[in-house]
């Protein structure tokens, strides 16, 4: 052979590179035979072919070995997987097969379902054009603990004009109006925008323009946008209502464009009006009414953008101290002022939650695997004996599971899929883009991952141990009945599980612990279950009308008194359990040592006197607001923020405060603290001022009933319209529904963790008496020689649990030890009730403990049955 | 037992190329390349991963069996397994043979033949 035909050595290499690509299986057995025709085929091209040839050859050779070995692949996978389905459907494994079909139907559905939530709200990208870019702005007062206050008009218009590390900066604020064009008035919620913001945000509108700088120019004709969702409800989505004109608080506004509905941040939004020019708004640096968001300017990175509006914060403040002192800029995520921290936080505690029952569940599966591969050293044996390689043998279990976890999966999408159609509906309103939830892309490969992960971690272990054992020994211990009886990897996994569900339930116990106290919190008035309130807007908003709407609402509160099944009725600017709070700083007018000089930070609420005895918030001193002819100075003040106000105990009562605005007002009289803004927020420090001061165009209508409060709305209705016909009225509300609804994201968190743990702990219960169910049937002869030589059957059973019970309490403490280290991610989301509370952890361990013995006894239980005489003669 | 084969066809060219190369005699796998190469005047090269893959195939269905390792003669010393034809593979073989004859004449009475030729 001449030195030219001999392969060189790098071919034979990159030749033996390309057979990896085919099954092991397939290379034991023919890659020594294609090495050598390969080797002839080269010899023969290298002779005849030239470096054309060679290369040829080389192509040729490549495209048949990827070709060929997908295939070959294939029909291995196709070959485990008849196998797999034979096996499973088997009639002795029918048990098995179901079991584990539900266990990782459970785990995988119910990861899918947490993770569609957690990915419609955290992760799913915004309807915005590079959505990374966009951020919130807010104002921070760190001496009074303010981190997210909204910002002033001039404020707003500084950063705009000299911050640099933004393209863009856009302000919004509410404008809910009336639609009072011909038909029946309408409410609508609605938002002032400046004309920039669709461009920042990257948002186009359905049809028509966005508004222009012009829009915004004192003097220039009213117009406005509206909602796809008003556009098609009010118009039936017809073209021709661009150029028409809608009446907004009887001012005729010419419609403009269309707004998608989902803009991100508001779903229900379907008024957007030109921010305009507001001479109010635009004189005070002080007044904080203004939602800011900022696009990034190109290559500038959030902390920049920050400490250049710091700067500027801390110019505006040298220029304006009486306004600006001690007032800083905070620059964050759009999403962070979108999705609220802490249900970010629940959603993240439920995933990671769901993530521990699916471990469990396949944990579970696992062992279920461990238990059968016992029974089934006979057939492995044989098919070792027959020549089968182990790497053949794993992979085919791995198939098997992989089959189990695919088809677990698939049931598991069903279930999630009837959970995310349901939970549009169930989901507490806390939760912002809950009509987002779809099964999509990045949800199907999660689910998919699911799958991949439990059919490797509950395959890897049985078929590793299943084929530990040498051939002769899988033959030989097959044939007995007693194969070791002590199993030490199953042990293992029983810990594993206990550990898991150990955590679950110590996270179930301190939700539910949260919950319970939460619902008991002293709410700072009486009996919400007869309160009905309702949000009442003025069409007539200019302040030349303010008296109308003053005499408007008395009469309200008149007509309302009257109708039968009330007690009485009250107005205010806000009600405990609404939506918003507007706070100012206050003062004693008298400068107090004691009392911090920037004054202390307070709710404000306008309302009537009939108010308090509505809530029945209590009247600790002094007098309430007069019905009528109350001096406008007149105050009434929480006893927290008296106390805060004159901390060494003098009498408030006709002493002067004054207000960050200016303003100054006397003290008549202290009542006792609300819970304004939630069950979790402790009451908040809070100012009332008279009707006979000021009256919004917007203002809310509380009734105390004597009958059930929602049977009322009706008449109520009818009272509004006896007074004025064309006065729209949305959004009734009972005060027990509000509160429910405050207390939803904690309640179903609460539920859902419970069920979890409560089924983590069922399948852990299961995987233990599994496990000791099968220590007593494999050592039935050594309990037996036991009895025989004298243990009473008592003793018998202590034996038959020890193992398994020492490895349950293993496995508890570990669990009580990663319950410790995870607390502080769920200490914010706890209320009265630390994340180390030593009781709750004793208790949850006791009852894991007697749980888990229960589980061990049950199965025991059999060993004081063994009739020594019987087992031995027969053994 | 035809019936079981029919349900093997149509046959993969390589496959019936190499159930032809085994007709006559028991080959190792890269004689089957050149004996094939040979037959259709070059103008069919099998590659290894094709010729192995349908040869494991064959062995499976049960065509052709595979003899004990010995060295060709002709080729260099190296050892190599040789197949041969199973009377079903022989069979396998035929029946395509009858289907491809079927299907020239087919085209002949269609008269496709002489408008080729």
């Amino acid at each position: 052979m001449s030195a030219a035909s001999r392969v060189p050595v790098w071919a034979e290499r990159v030749y033996a590179a390309l057979l990896r690509t085919y099954p092991a299986s397939f290379r034991e057995e023919y890659a020594g035979e294609m090495r050598a025709a390969f080797r002839s085929r080269w010899r023969e091209e290298s002779r005849a072919g030239g470096p054309l040839g060679m290369a040829h050859l080389w192509l040729a050779v490549l495209v048949d070995t990827l070709v060929t070995a997908a295939r070959t692949h294939g029909e291995v996978l196709g070959r485990d997987l008849r196998y797999a389905a034979r096996s499973l459907t088997r009639r002795e494994n029918r048990s098995f097969t179901g079991a584990a079909l539900l266990t990782l139907a459970l785990g995988i559905g119910a990861v899918t379902a947490v993770f569609t939530i957690v990915h419609a709200v955290l992760l799913a990208p915004l309807p915005y054009r590079d959505p990374g870019r966009v951020v919130r702005l807010w104002e921070t007062q760190p001496a009074l603990g303010i981190d997210d206050f909204p910002a002033s008009m001039p404020n707003f218009r500084s950063w705009r004009e000299s911050a640099r590390g933004f393209s863009q900066l856009a302000a919004l604020r509410e404008a809910s109006s009336n639609l009072t064009d011909g038909r029946v008035p309408e409410h609508v919620t609605g938002f002032g925008i400046t004309a920039n913001l669709w461009d920042l945000l990257g948002i186009q509108p359905v049809a028509g323009r966005a508004f222009t700088p012009e829009d915004d120019q004192p003097g220039h004709g009213p117009v406005a946008m509206i909602s796809e969702g008003l556009w098609k409800r009010r118009y039936g989505g017809s073209a021709s209502v661009l150029g028409r004109t809608l009446d907004v608080n009887l001012v005729p506004h010419v419609i403009v464009g269309i707004v998608p509905q989902d803009v991100g941040f508001a779903t229900d939004a379907d008024l957007w009006l030109p921010l305009g020019h507001d001479p109010e708004l635009e004189q005070s640096r002080g007044d904080h009414r203004l939602t800011v968001v900022g696009r990034l300017a190109p290559g500038v990175a959030l902390g920049q953008a920050q400490g250049d509006l710091q700067r500027i914060a801390s110019q505006l403040e040298r220029e304006f101290p009486d306004t600006n002192k001690g007032w800083s800029v905070r620059v964050a995520p759009v999403r962070d002022w979108i999705v609220d921290a802490e249900v970010g936080q629940r959603l993240r505690i439920l995933l990671a939650a769901v993530a521990l029952l699916l471990l469990v569940a396949a944990t579970n599966v696992a062992n279920l695997q461990i238990a059968r591969a016992g029974s089934r050293l006979r057939e492995i044996g044989v098919r070792l004996a027959l020549g089968a390689s182990r790497a053949r043998l794993v992979r085919q279990m791995l198939t098997e599971n992989l089959l189990l976890a695919t088809g677990g999966g698939l049931l598991g999408l069903m279930i999630a899929w009837g959970c995310v159609r349901g939970a549009a509906t169930v989901l507490p309103v806390s939760i912002p883009r809950r009509d987002n939830l779809s099964l999509d892309l990045p949800v199907l490969l999660v689910a998919a991952l699911c799958v991949g992960a439990t059919a490797l971690l509950a395959g890897l272990l049985p078929a590793r141990m299943a084929l530990r054992s040498n051939v002769q020994d899988a033959l030989q211990q097959a044939g007995r009945s007693t194969t070791g009886g002590r199993s030490p990897a199953r042990h293992a996994l029983v810990a594993v599980q206990l550990a898991l569900a150990t955590l679950l339930v110590v996270c179930a116990a301190l939700l539910t612990q949260s919950l319970v106290r939460l619902q008991q919190v002293a709410l700072g008035f009486a009996d919400p279950d007869h309160l009905l309130t309702t949000r009442i807007t003025r069409s007539d908003t200019t302040d030349e009308r303010i008296g109308d709407n003053r005499e408007f609402f008395e009469a309200l509160v008149e007509q309302v008194r009257g109708l039968p099944g009330v007690v009485t009725a009250g107005v205010s600017s806000e009600v405990p359990f609404g939506a918003d709070d507007t706070s100012m700083t206050i003062l004693p007018a008298l400068p107090s040592e004691s009392v911090p000089k920037e004054g202390v930070q307070a709710s404000w609420r306008i309302v009537t006197g009939d108010y308090f005895q509505t809530l029945r918030v209590p009247l600790r001193r002094g007098r309430l607001f007069a019905p009528r002819g109350e001096p406008r100075q007149s105050m009434v003040l929480s006893e927290g923020l008296a106390r805060r106000l004159w901390p060494d105990g003098q009498d408030p009562l006709g002493r002067e405060v004054s207000l960050g605005n200016g303003q100054r007002f006397n003290v008549v009289g202290i009542v006792g603290d609300v819970r304004q803004l939630g069950l979790k927020q402790d009451p908040t420090p809070t100012m009332y001022m008279s009707t006979s001061w000021y009256i919004w165009p917007t203002m809310s209508l509380t009734v105390r009933t004597r009958i059930e409060p929602a049977a009322l709305i009706p008449d109520v209705r009818a009272a509004v319209a006896r007074l004025d016909p064309h006065q729209p009225v949305a959004g009734f509300q009972t005060m027990q529904s509000a509160i429910a609804a405050n207390a939803a994201a904690p309640r179903l968190n609460t539920v859902l963790l419970a069920s979890f743990a409560g089924l983590a702990l069922v399948l852990a219960a299961v995987g233990v008496a599994g496990v000791v169910g099968h220590t007593v049937g494999q050592r039935t002869r050594e309990l037996a020689v036991r009895l025989a030589l004298g243990s009473t059957p008592g003793q018998a059973v202590r034996h038959a649990m020890r193992d398994a019970l020492r490895m349950c309490a293993v496995g508890i403490l570990a669990g009580l030890a990663a319950a410790l280290a995870l607390g502080p991610a769920l200490a914010s989301v706890l209320y009265g009730v630390g994340a180390y509370d030593p009781l709750t952890l004793l208790l949850t361990a006791a009852a894991l403990l007697a749980a888990a013995t229960a589980a061990c006894w049950l199965p025991a239980r059999r060993a004081s049955r063994i009739s020594p005489c019987v087992t031995l003669r027969e053994g | 037992m035809d019936d079981d084969l029919e349900g093997l066809l149509p046959l993969p060219s390589a496959t019936f190329h190499i159930l032809v190369a085994l007709s006559d005699a028991d080959r190792h796998g890269y004689a089957i390349m050149q004996e094939v190469a040979q037959r259709t005047g070059g103008r069919t090269k099998l590659n290894p991963g094709t010729l192995y893959t349908t040869i494991q195939r064959l062995l499976d269905k049960g065509l052709i069996v595979e003899l004990n390792e010995r060295r060709d003669p002709e080729e260099d010393d190296e050892r190599r397994r040789y197949y041969r034809l199973t009377p079903s593979g022989k069979r396998v073989a035929q029946l395509e043979l009858a289907r491809l004859t079927e299907m020239v004449s087919l085209g002949r009475r269609a008269g496709l033949a002489s408008e080729e030729g």
